[in-house]
């Protein structure tokens, strides 16, 4: 028995759906709080450059981001990884629509900011 | 895989994918250089067509393909194709990361040094784990006899193995957009 063959052994007996859960519900908080984080930080530089363009904040964005935010700790609750799944594609699907959306609709205005910020480097 | 994830599989892949070819974009617009995007746009459409097509349609007969018994392939084909996927919303995170870092770079006044191809490494080095971590998975669950609860269970576990890229480079992303942010928001106060 290899030694590789018997550690995909160990895993396959050891690593059971109620420590799998655990383990997502912990990676899941720990990378929607990084979403979170990210989609914030997109934003924040979105409205940063429609506020050149006398544009108003991304005020439904940001209702999304916030929902997100209080669907997270939910994931604790979840009792099998399906509904674990569910609530992820909720939390997640939000934040990436939100990404999605503001580079495909922000991304000149953002890059304008950019450069502007690179010039003044100089 | 169920309805619900092949349809979020998609979108997410759909969605990195969109996002990192504009990241990339920003990158070499603000460096001055050609993207040669046209032709990575088509190269990205095609693939992601082909993905569809992978994902949406009929699952192809697996069952004598693995050497396992009928249904332990089947279990050993449908969690292979969802780990692949794990691997590859990895690897898009990851390029974007290195774009992310790099356009923080510029616009930080940091001296550019020459860019390695860091992105295509990331890829390449994670296709090779996703591959290497398959074929011993397979050999060991022929040698060994697994059933497909064990299938299962150690197709679960690679998920997690790459919960921690996510973790890693998507809080690197975060870390590097709030320090954009806070230089953009620190020069744009009056007009050029």
């Amino acid at each position: 028995m290899s030694d590789l063959g018997s550690l995909f052994l160990y895993i396959g007996r050891h690593f059971s759906t109620e420590v799998y859960l655990v383990s997502s519900k912990i990676q899941g908080l720990i990378w929607s709080a990084a979403d979170v984080v990210l989609v914030l930080a997109v934003l924040k530089i979105a409205e940063l450059a429609r506020r050149k363009c006398g544009m108003g904040k991304p005020f439904v964005r940001y209702g999304l981001l916030y929902g997100s935010l209080l669907l997270t700790p939910l994931l604790l609750f979840t009792g099998t990884p399906r509904e674990f799944f569910y609530l992820e594609s909720a939390i997640c699907g939000a934040q990436f629509a939100i990404l999605l959306y503001t580079v495909i609709t922000e991304r000149n205005r953002i890059l304008d900011l950019v450069l502007r910020g690179v010039s003044r480097t100089g | 895989m169920f309805l619900l994830a092949k349809w979020m599989a998609l979108f997410w892949t759909f969605a990195e994918a969109v996002i990192l070819l504009y990241v990339r974009w920003g990158y070499f617009t603000l460096k001055k250089e050609e993207a040669n995007q046209k032709s990575i746009l088509i190269v990205s459409s095609l693939l992601f067509v082909f993905l569809i097509i992978w994902i949406m349609g009929p699952e192809p007969a697996v069952e004598r393909l693995f050497g396992l018994p009928e249904a332990h392939a089947l279990t050993f084909y449908r969690w292979g194709v969802w780990n692949f996927l794990c691997t590859l919303w990895v690897v898009l995170e990851g390029s974007i990361m290195i774009y992310v870092v790099r356009i923080y770079g510029i616009l930080a006044s940091r001296v550019q040094k020459k860019r390695g191809r860091w992105a295509t490494l990331i890829a390449l080095t994670l296709f090779a784990f996703f591959a290497l971590f398959e074929g011993a998975f397979l050999t060991a669950a022929l040698s060994h006899g697994m059933d497909t609860g064990h299938i299962y269970r150690v197709s679960l576990f690679y998920i997690r193995i790459c919960g921690l890229l996510w973790i890693l480079f998507e809080w690197i992303v975060a870390v590097y957009g709030i320090k954009t942010y806070s230089l953009l928001k620190g020069r744009g106060g009056s007009p050029p």
